[in-house]
């Protein structure tokens, strides 16, 4: 049972290590946005599942901060990630598709989202 | 050279926490006012929770001057910044982009689990760490979270008055109850102990507790919202 | 064996916080150092959890909630003013 959880854990720290490297490695603000974000939500719930094997009579409040991170987290980094793209933030050279500014040209301003 | 400055301030961050973590060590023995309040508490008020003991029954009077002292806040916010037509004053020629719809979608769920929160941390007061005032600031930040995702909302300025002076009012009615029924002002025995430990025990201070979370919930959100425009 | 788990688990969220810090410096634009804030305030979550079983006290977990819903307000309100452009 603990090793179960400290296995878990230890994913999990795996998990948020690689969301260290990548928010340092990633070329532009929004590979970062996605390589931070996904991988720490990922990592987090992990590590949290992990305690909970070792403390059951906790599982359930360690549940609500899991389903809060997991609701919260891809909302903040949506919100951060749109007003990146509102005020322009140059974005890698290998980029190849803005769908979001076609969208808003198309619709004849550049602020549609 | 703003690179530098800025490697300085976080290395200086990093020496003065660097410093508090380093001092940082579990008090190992207790004083000797601290031994007495750790055995008054809980036999005489029948709170397992100390400091809420202390703040809402030996200290009464001490949190209800700052209970004043945050609705003089609330006043002199609501003097200084309501009454005036507050119709948004975006500069023209920029018109403030729509919110996110799928920021507004995600409030819609999160905001009943932050007030749900929001109240266990209430009601928990005389349990474990919580209490009115820390709970009354979770509220208001769910409030506060209404506003950034769905800025359409308008707040019921006079419901919100209302309740929080009726809590208020009730405060302090107890208060005088306690004056009346038991050894004096804000004295916690109006109500019997209970079990100890459980959730409805401890005398007056769950319902206090209660009374200010409401109180302080309001009148926070009643500020942050005064500050919206 | 579990504790030592345990153990590099801690070392591995060490350096995932040292590399957060890191972007916070360089930054470069004002979302980098946001999202940097953000992703350290995750690690911090799991962090506190671990503490909190490290040290034995179930406390703990509620003040990893409140972080949590706080950074997630501040990360919201600066996002919407940086929204609005220099």
């Amino acid at each position: 049972m603990e090793l179960t959880g400290s296995i878990l854990v230890l994913t999990g720290a795996f998990f948020l290590f690689s969301a260290g490297l990548g928010l340092l490695r990633m070329p532009d603000t929004f590979t970062r946005i996605q390589a931070g974000t996904k991988a720490s939500t990922l990592g987090n719930i992990l590590v949290l599942a992990g305690l909970g094997f070792y403390h059951p009579d906790w599982a359930l409040k360690l549940l609500v901060v899991a389903y809060f991170v997991l609701m919260t987290n891809p909302l903040s980094s949506h919100a951060l990630s749109r007003a990146a793209h509102a005020i322009r933030t140059p974005m890698a050279p290998s980029t190849m598709v803005d769908a979001l500014r076609e969208e808003g040209d198309r619709q004849g301003n550049g602020d549609v989202s | 050279m703003k690179a530098a400055s800025s490697l300085l301030a976080v290395l200086l961050f990093g020496a003065v926490f660097a410093g508090i973590v380093g001092g940082y060590g579990e008090r190992e023995s207790v004083s000797a006012l601290a031994e007495q309040y750790l055995a008054m508490v809980p036999r005489e008020l029948g709170a397992p929770n100390v400091v809420t003991g202390i703040l809402i029954t030996y200290r009464g009077f001490d949190t209800l001057g700052e209970v004043a002292v945050l609705f003089m806040v609330a006043a002199g916010v609501g003097v200084l910044l309501g009454g005036k037509d507050t119709t948004t004053a975006s500069e023209p020629g920029r018109e403030p982009r729509r919110p996110s719809e799928l920021v507004g979608n995600g409030a819609e769920i999160t905001l009943p689990l932050i007030f749900l929160f929001g109240a266990y941390v209430i009601k928990n007061g005389h349990l474990s760490a919580g209490g009115g005032f820390q709970g009354g600031a979770v509220v208001a930040s769910g409030t506060m979270l209404l506003m950034l995702a769905l800025p359409a909302t308008k707040l019921n300025h006079g419901f919100l008055g209302v309740t929080e002076s009726l809590a208020g009012v009730v405060y302090v009615g107890i208060g005088i109850l306690g004056l009346v029924f038991a050894a004096g002002f804000l004295d916690s025995h109006i109500l019997p102990l209970g079990e100890f430990g459980t959730l409805i025990s401890a005398g007056a201070i769950p319902v206090i507790s209660a009374l200010l979370g409401v109180k302080v919930g309001a009148e926070l959100s009643v500020i942050i919202d005064r500050f919206r425009n | 064996m579990a504790d030592m788990l345990l153990q590099i688990a801690g070392v591995l969220i060490f350096f995932a916080i040292v590399f957060g810090v890191a972007r916070l410096v360089i930054g470069r634009t004002a979302i980098d150092r946001v999202v940097a804030i953000d992703m350290l305030t995750v690690v911090s979550i799991a962090l506190i959890a671990l503490y909190a079983h490290l040290s034995g006290r179930f406390v703990y977990i509620d003040v990893a909630l409140v972080y949590g819903l706080l950074s997630f307000l501040a990360v919201l309100a600066i996002a919407r003013f940086l929204e609005k452009g220099p």
